[in-house]
């Protein structure tokens, strides 16, 4: 089952701008990123699936719905990315006006608001005024007014723009706490960093088209390396038989050691690789197993003008 | 759109803009229950000395209503643009509305809302000033008020709401359409135009100049609110039904009042910028 599912979903202004032909499938329970350089069209359309733009040609639904089912949204939550809100209320009376928005009862609104409250971690400033909060905060209570009807799926817009590390952890446990209960959570955001720890599947926007969508673990995964830190002869270490593992670089490090870098399928290799070089009369002292990071792949998408397509064989080369 | 209305109404009366409203609307009683005390204890000792002259009497009483009546109408005014401007293209602007929209609610809940909030406010305010100022003539020029029935307060309270709704529906039009600066100057200078062709008509009127009297019937029907105000000066009066209604004659008064249509013209005119309104916010990208 699809939470979100466009095609050929354009939004132009004035002919200019905005995204192109994205043609998107986002699994119901999965933490989907939409990555993309500024001005490359991520808002536009994250606005376009949450009613906010007017889509200029394409399709799309929302939990099998068409975008124009204003009553989908009640399943929906979203913090906007320029996040601003009645700063004369107070935490809890915010939440409150949001829930009223979402048609919830006053007894489900009130049973709500703790439970939100401690999600984003303001239960002791539920009682002020929003305008007394920090930017921070009022990014957390923004995070608060789109769970508030406990949404199936969840559109945030750089949702930690405005948060300090504490404030990171406390969104990135509250998504994965989302993802367990099986809810569907979209991110717009340039923080790569937080990106990996918590999406499998991705979308790279570029210049207003879509150029990746897929699980970006199993990309990364065939780009798998281990970085062995060796001493020995010269002679020992040319001796490497290149069609057992391939070698693909190998750098001098200080005391004589040596940097020596395989490519291999996955780490079940990684033993016979310290098997093989013991055997070749190499001293071992550090075997570091590493996967390409969701920046270098994003890096590298970004500087090939083509991309990739989904399922194609992909090996990183540093 | 319960919700919306509910939250707009508590949010304006909050602000600041409502607040010296009020204080500038206390500041007003005061001056003009103070101008009204001093000419009626000047007519009281004109009548001690038994040189009692009603009929400059009943003109002052008129002149006096008629500039109560007008300043309470222009703060009503002044305060439906001043609300109705940040109420809509602000939010825009800054974002505010992109949480409130992407909620399960259709946009013209939000226009509505807005609206009824607003109007629920300037009802009450222009309520309370239409009272005071009656009440304020009714006890120290009451020949001034000898006409006005029970069904004429009425009446001309809805009038008196009606004006402010009027500018309310045109202002958030514009704050549909434009950025906030820009539709201010553009409801004002509506507000101004129909003000100054009030003004020409009764002019003209006086003078019997048709083509006057047309500028201002023109500028009636591009910004009706001055008819407004003319036609519940006229009700308030009782101009039909007075033989002094030649001592209403002046800047603040009406000589020739209004008809009844446009009073119908008005609310058509209200409610189709409103449907304006909800139909740019609806086709608005934010």
């Amino acid at each position: 089952m699809l939470a979100i599912q466009t095609k050929n979903l354009t939004k132009t202004y004035k002919g200019h701008g905005g995204c192109r032909d994205i043609s998107l499938a986002v699994p119901k329970g999965s933490v989907f990123g939409l990555l993309g350089h500024n001005g490359a069209g991520k808002s536009s359309l994250v606005k376009v699936l949450v009613g906010l733009l007017h889509p200029t040609s394409g399709e799309a639904t929302i939990l099998g719905k068409t975008l124009n089912d204003t009553y989908v949204r009640k399943k929906v939550g979203y913090l906007p990315e320029n996040f601003k809100y009645h700063d004369w209320l107070s935490g809890e009376d915010l939440l409150k006006f949001h829930g009223s928005l979402y048609g919830m009862s006053r007894t489900d609104i009130a049973d709500r608001i703790p439970k939100v409250l401690e999600y984003v971690g303001l239960q002791n400033h539920a009682h002020k005024r929003v305008g007394g909060y920090s930017k921070g905060m009022q990014q957390r209570i923004g995070i608060g007014c789109a769970l508030i009807n406990n949404p199936d799926l969840l559109f945030l817009d750089e949702p930690t723009s405005a948060l300090d590390p504490i404030g990171r952890k406390v969104v990135r446990d509250l998504i994965m706490e989302l993802k367990g209960q099986g809810k569907t959570v979209f991110i717009n955001s340039h923080l790569l960093g937080e990106l990996e720890t918590i999406c499998d599947q991705i979308a790279i926007i570029k210049d207003s088209q879509m150029i990746y969508q897929g699980n970006w673990r199993e990309i990364s995964a065939a780009g798998y390396q281990v970085k062995v830190i060796v001493s020995g002869s010269e002679s020992d270490i040319d001796g490497l038989q290149q069609e057992k593992f391939t070698l693909i670089s190998q750098n001098n490090e200080l005391q004589g050691r040596k940097e020596l870098v395989f490519a291999c399928e996955d780490d079940r290799q990684v033993p016979n690789i310290v098997k093989y070089l013991v055997q070749s009369g190499l001293e071992i002292y550090q075997v570091k197993p590493e996967t390409a990071s969701l920046e270098k792949l994003f890096l590298h998408y970004m500087n090939d003008g083509t991309g990739l397509k989904e399922g194609s064989n992909y090996v990183y080369n540093s | 759109m319960f919700t919306i209305a509910k939250l707009t109404f508590t949010e304006a009366a909050r602000k600041k803009v409502f607040l010296v409203t009020i204080l500038l609307s206390i500041g007003f009683v005061m001056l003009y229950g103070m101008a009204l005390d001093k000419t009626a204890e000047d007519m009281a000792r004109l009548k001690a000395m038994g040189s009692s002259q009603p009929v400059i009497q009943q003109m002052i009483g008129s002149q006096l209503l008629g500039a109560g009546l007008y300043f309470a109408s222009l703060l009503v005014s002044l305060l439906a643009l001043m609300a109705s401007i940040g109420s809509v293209a602000p939010e825009i602007e800054n974002g505010l509305l992109h949480a409130v929209v992407s909620k399960p609610i259709k946009r013209s809940s939000i226009i509505l809302g807005k609206y009824f909030g607003l109007a629920v406010m300037l009802a009450v305010y222009a309520t309370g000033m239409l009272g005071i100022i009656l009440l304020i003539n009714k006890y120290y020029y009451p020949s001034s008020l000898s006409y006005l029935t029970a069904g004429g307060v009425i009446s001309g309270t809805l009038i008196f709401i009606l004006q402010p709704l009027v500018l309310l529906a045109v202002a958030m039009l514009f704050s549909t359409l434009f950025r906030a600066l820009t539709a201010g100057i553009i409801a004002t200078t509506l507000y101004g135009l129909g003000m100054v062709g009030g003004f020409i008509e009764q002019i003209g009127s006086m003078m019997e100049k048709s083509s006057l009297v047309n500028i201002g019937i023109v500028s009636s029907l591009i910004m009706p609110s001055d008819a407004l105000y003319r036609k519940l000066v006229a009700v308030v009066t009782n101009v039909e039904g007075n033989p002094l209604n030649i001592m209403n004659i002046g800047p603040f008064g009406v000589s020739t009042p209004p008809s009844s249509a446009m009073l119908v013209y008005a609310c058509i005119y209200a409610i189709t910028c409103l449907g304006l309104a909800v139909y740019s916010f609806n086709k608005k990208d934010l």
